[in-house]
C-alpha cells in the first residue's frame, strides 16, 4: 500500500500543525472588552490578554516627566463610564482628548487599573472613519520587550 | 468630463455582462462571430475604464470639488504627485483602479490569444469578464466614484499625510497588479476545465501568469512593509495585521502553486491539486481586497465597518461553488498519470513544499478571522496577537527553508544513497560551519542557531549546483569558467532563475531571524548636549530646531552618532505638523547599513528643552530588502524565454536532463 504510508504522513503533520495553532491561540488570545464589562467584570480577568476601545477623557492624560510613561482615563460614549489605563511604550503622534483608543494589555480589578502594553489612536476629528482609509489612519505604540 | 466619466462606468458595466455571456454562449455554440464579440467587448471596455479613470484623474488634477471623491481625498494645495495618487487613495477610487487592471489585463489575454487557445479562450473571457462586472456592479451602484455632493466645498479635505509619501506612489498599484493579475491564471484555468482542454497548453499559460502575479505580489508586499518600517516608527516592518496578512495569503498560494505545476508539467499528478490552489488564490485575492476595503477585521488600518461587504461575501461564494463545481464535473478528467512511490522524491518533497505553504496559509487565515469565528460561535470577541503568527510559522518557515535546499536537487521517483552523498554532503558540510561561526560570533539562542545553519546549507546547495553545472558546460565547450556560468544561466532560465530567486529567500530568512533575535531597543529623555548609548553607539543630542515648510511645521532634532568615540555620523529625526492636519507625523531617522539599522525617533519634547527619544539598533533589515530585489529579478529572469547558443543547441548533454526540472 504505496498510498498509507502518505497519509499517515499527511495526517501525522496535519496533527503537528493543528497543535502548534491550538497551542499557540491559548498563549496569545486578547479578548475584546467595553469599558462597563470591564468594570462589571470579576478577578477571573486577571491576567488574561484584553483589548479595549473607548475614548480619551478630556484633560486626564498625565505625562510622567522623563519616563516614556502616559497615564489616562478612557471613556464609552454609551454610558460614561471610565477606566484608568496605564502605558509605557511609544505614544502615537493621533493621541490626545478625545482621540479614540484601542488599548491592549491586562487589568487587575483589586487595582482597577488597566496596564497597557499597546496603544492605537486615532485622530478625533480629521479623518473620519469610513473604514476605507488603508492604511495610515493610526500610529502604531508597541510596547519595548 | 465628470458626466462622461459616469456615462463611462455604465457602459462597460453593460459590456462587462454581454462579455460574459457572449463568451459563454459562444463556447458553448462553437459561435465564432459570437466569441469575437465578445474579445471586442473586452478590448472596448478597456477603452472605456481608461477614459473613466483618466476623468478622474482630470477631476483630481483640476480640483473639482463637487465631486465627492475628490473632495474628501485631495485639497488644491497638494502637490500633483499626490493628486494623482490620491486616485487610490479611498475606497471608490481604489475599486475604479482594481476594474482598471483587470480590464487591463483581460485586454492583454485577448491580444495574445487571438490565434492561441481558442477552445478555452471563450470561457476565460467569461470569467474575466463576470469579476468585472461585480467591480462595476459595485461601482455604479453602491460606492460610484463621479458622485456629486450637494453643493461645491471651497477647499478638499487631503490625503491622509501619512499616504502622502513615495511607497504610497507605488504600494497599492503593485499589491493590485498582483492581486488581479491572479484573476488570469484562474480565468485560463477554468476554461481550461469548461472546454474540456485538459492537456499541457493551459498549465504553460497559468503558470506564466501566476509568476507575474507572484513578482508584483512579492514587490508590493514588500514595499508595505518598507512604507510600515519607514513611516509608522515603532521599529518593525510586520505586524500581522489582518491588511498585511490578507496580501501575505494569496501570495502563500501562489508560491505554492508556481512550485505544483512544475509536477504536473513533469509528471502528470497533482492535477485537481492545482486546480484547487489556483481557485483558492484568486478567492484569496478577492478576500484581500475585501478585508483591506471593508474594514470588517478591525485593523490598525480601519477602524470602522462598509457597506460592501455583503457584496463581497456573494461574490466570494458564488464564485468558489462556480470553481468547486468544474473542478469536481472534470475530476475523472484529471487523474494522475503516476504514483507517488517514496517519500525521498522529488515529487513528495514537491508536496510537502505544498503542504507547509498552505499549513502557514491557513494558520494565518484562522489568525485573522478569529475574532470573526469567536464572536459568531463564543459571542465573545476575541483576537490573536502577533506571538500566535511567529510560533506557529516559526517551525512550518524552518520546515520551508530547508526544503528550499532539498526540493530542487532529490531524484525524481526514489533517491539512493549515492543521490543524497552528490548532492547533499558538501551542503551539509557548510551548513555546520555556518552555525559553528555563528557560535564563535556570540550567537547562543537555538532557534536563531538552527535557522543560520539551514541558510548556510541553502546556500550551498545553491553555490554548489551553479557551480557543478559551469563546469559541466566547460566539459562540453572549452570556456572561461564565468563564460560558461553565463551560458549555463541564460540557457535554463528557469532552473538557474529559480535558484537566483530561493538565494533571495535564504537572504529574507537570515535578515527577518536575524532583525527579530537581536534586535536592541531603549528609550531615552535627555537634555540638550547629553550622551546616551545603545549597542555599540554613542548619540549625543545637539538641540532642538524648527523650520517651516510650505506645507508644514517640521520639529527636528539634531544628533550626533558615535562609535569607539568618534563621529561617524548624524542623524536627524523630525516630526511633522501639517497644517491641513490635526495630527503629527514622526518621521523616523534611519542610518541604514549592510549590517545593521541604526533607527532613531524622535517621541517628544517638553518646555525644559528635554527631548525623548525611542532607538532601535535593527541587525540585517537591509538583507531582507535585497533579497527581495533578487527574488523579483529572478521572477523576471525566469519569464523571459531560454536562449539557445548555437554550440549548444547541436550537442544537447546528458547534464542537461537533470537541469530540466526547475
Amino acid at each position: 500500500m504505496p498510498h498509507l504510508k502518505f497519509i499517515i504522513a499527511g495526517a501525522l503533520i496535519i496533527g503537528a500543525i493543528c497543535y502548534l495553532m491550538f497551542s499557540g491561540i491559548n498563549d496569545s488570545m486578547v479578548y475584546y472588552y467595553s469599558v462597563s464589562e470591564l468594570m462589571a467584570s470579576s478577578s477571573d480577568l486577571n491576567g488574561k490578554g484584553i483589548r479595549v476601545s473607548g475614548y480619551v477623557s478630556p484633560g486626564s492624560i498625565t505625562r510622567t516627566s522623563g519616563q516614556p510613561e502616559v497615564k489616562f482615563l478612557v471613556f464609552e460614549k454609551q454610558s460614561d463610564r471610565t477606566v484608568p489605563v496605564v502605558y509605557r511604550g511609544i505614544i502615537p503622534d493621533t493621541f490626545k482628548d478625545n482621540a479614540e483608543v484601542v488599548v491592549e494589555g491586562t487589568y487587575q480589578s483589586n487595582e482597577g487599573v488597566f496596564h497597557a502594553n499597546t496603544l492605537l489612536a486615532k485622530c478625533p476629528s480629521k479623518y473620519e472613519s469610513q473604514g476605507d482609509k488603508h492604511p495610515g489612519d493610526v500610529a502604531i505604540g508597541k510596547e519595548p520587550k | 468630463m465628470i458626466e462622461l466619466g459616469q456615462y463611462s462606468l455604465v457602459a462597460v458595466l453593460v459590456l462587462s455582462f454581454y462579455g460574459m455571456g457572449a463568451g459563454a454562449w459562444g463556447g458553448k455554440r462553437n459561435n465564432f462571430a459570437l466569441v469575437r464579440s465578445a474579445e471586442n467587448a473586452t478590448v472596448a471596455a478597456f477603452a472605456i475604464l481608461l477614459t473613466a479613470s483618466v476623468c478622474l484623474w482630470y477631476a483630481l488634477l483640476t480640483d473639482q470639488f463637487l465631486v465627492e471623491y475628490v473632495a474628501q481625498y485631495s485639497t488644491a494645495k497638494m502637490p500633483a504627485v499626490y493628486k494623482f495618487t490620491a486616485f487610490w487613495g479611498g475606497q471608490s477610487g481604489s475599486l475604479l483602479l482594481w476594474a482598471l487592471v483587470l480590464g487591463f489585463f483581460s485586454f492583454i489575454a485577448v491580444m495574445q490569444n487571438r490565434r492561441r487557445h481558442r477552445d478555452l479562450m471563450p470561457y476565460a473571457i467569461a470569467v474575466l469578464m463576470g469579476t468585472l462586472s461585480f467591480f462595476m456592479v459595485l461601482l455604479v451602484f453602491i460606492t460610484n466614484p463621479f458622485k456629486l455632493l450637494p453643493g461645491i466645498p471651497a477647499e478638499g479635505q487631503g490625503l491622509n499625510p501619512l499616504l502622502q509619501n513615495y511607497y504610497m506612489v507605488i504600494h497599492p498599484p503593485m499589491l493590485y497588479l498582483g492581486y488581479i493579475s491572479l484573476a488570469l491564471p484562474f480565468a485560463f484555468a477554468m476554461g481550461a476545465l469548461m472546454s474540456k482542454r485538459l492537456d499541457t497548453s493551459w498549465i504553460r499559460t497559468t503558470r506564466r501568469w501566476a509568476l507575474v502575479s507572484w513578482v508584483f505580489l512579492t514587490f508590493g508586499i514588500t514595499l508595505g512593509a518598507m512604507w510600515a518600517y519607514e513611516e509608522l516608527g515603532w521599529g518593525g516592518y510586520w505586524a500581522w495585521d489582518p491588511v498585511e496578512n490578507a496580501s501575505f495569503m494569496p501570495w502563500l498560494i501562489a508560491t505554492a502553486f508556481v512550485h505544483s505545476i512544475m509536477i504536473t508539467e513533469k509528471k502528470g499528478m497533482l492535477k485537481i491539486w492545482n486546480f484547487f490552489l489556483i481557485l483558492l488564490a484568486f478567492e484569496l485575492s478577492i478576500f484581500g481586497t475585501f478585508v483591506t476595503r471593508s474594514g470588517v477585521i478591525s485593523s490598525v488600518h480601519s477602524f470602522a465597518l462598509s457597506n460592501l461587504g455583503p457584496f463581497f461575501v456573494i461574490f466570494l461564494a458564488t464564485s468558489t461553488i462556480f470553481g468547486l463545481f468544474w473542478i469536481f464535473r472534470r475530476s475523472k478528467e484529471l487523474k494522475s498519470e503516476q504514483k507517488m512511490t517514496s517519500f525521498l522524491s522529488r515529487e513528495a518533497s514537491f508536496l510537502l513544499n505544498n503542504w507547509l505553504f498552505l499549513a502557514i496559509c491557513f494558520a494565518v487565515f484562522w489568525g485573522t478571522v478569529f475574532p470573526i469565528l469567536s464572536e459568531w460561535v463564543q459571542g465573545e470577541k476575541i483576537t490573536v496577537s502577533a506571538p500566535f503568527f511567529n510560533n506557529v510559522n516559526m517551525p512550518l518557515g524552518l520546515g520551508l527553508l530547508i526544503l528550499t535546499g532539498i526540493c530542487p536537487l532529490i531524484a525524481w521517483r526514489k533517491a539512493s544513497f549515492k543521490n543524497f552523498q552528490r548532492n547533499f554532503l558538501y551542503p551539509l558540510g557548510a551548513g555546520l560551519i555556518t552555525g559553528s561561526v555563528a557560535v564563535i560570533l556570540g550567537v547562543r539562542d537555538l532557534i536563531p542557531l538552527v535557522f543560520f545553519s539551514a541558510c548556510g546549507f541553502v546556500m550551498a546547495t545553491i553555490a554548489f549546483e551553479f557551480y557543478k553545472g559551469a563546469r559541466a558546460r566547460q566539459v562540453i565547450r572549452p570556456t572561461g569558467f564565468a563564460t560558461a556560468l553565463k551560458d549555463l544561466t541564460l540557457m535554463n532560465k528557469r532552473r538557474y532563475g529559480g535558484f537566483a530567486i530561493h538565494a533571495g529567500v535564504v537572504l529574507v530568512f537570515f535578515g527577518i531571524i536575524a532583525s527579530s533575535f537581536f534586535q536592541s531597543e531603549e528609550n531615552f529623555n535627555v537634555a540638550k548636549g547629553e550622551a546616551f548609548s545603545i549597542a555599540d553607539y554613542t548619540l549625543v543630542f545637539k538641540g532642538l530646531k524648527q523650520r517651516m515648510d510650505p506645507e508644514k511645521e517640521v520639529v527636528f532634532a539634531e544628533i550626533d552618532v558615535l562609535k569607539d568615540g568618534q563621529k561617524i555620523d548624524a542623524v536627524q529625526p523630525e516630526k511633522h505638523f501639517h497644517h491641513k492636519s490635526e495630527q503629527p507625523m514622526t518621521e523616523v531617522a534611519i542610518r541604514a547599513r549592510l549590517m545593521e539599522d541604526l533607527y532613531v525617533v524622535l517621541a517628544g519634547w517638553d518646555e525644559s528643552g528635554k527631548a525623548s527619544f525611542h532607538v532601535f539598533v535593527n541587525p540585517f533589515v537591509q538583507a531582507i530588502w535585497i533579497g527581495v530585489v533578487i527574488m523579483v529579478l529572478g521572477g523576471i529572469f525566469v519569464l523571459f524565454p531560454d536562449t539557445k547558443p548555437a554550440a549548444a543547441a547541436a550537442t544537447r548533454p546528458v547534464e542537461e536532463e537533470k537541469h530540466e526540472a526547475a
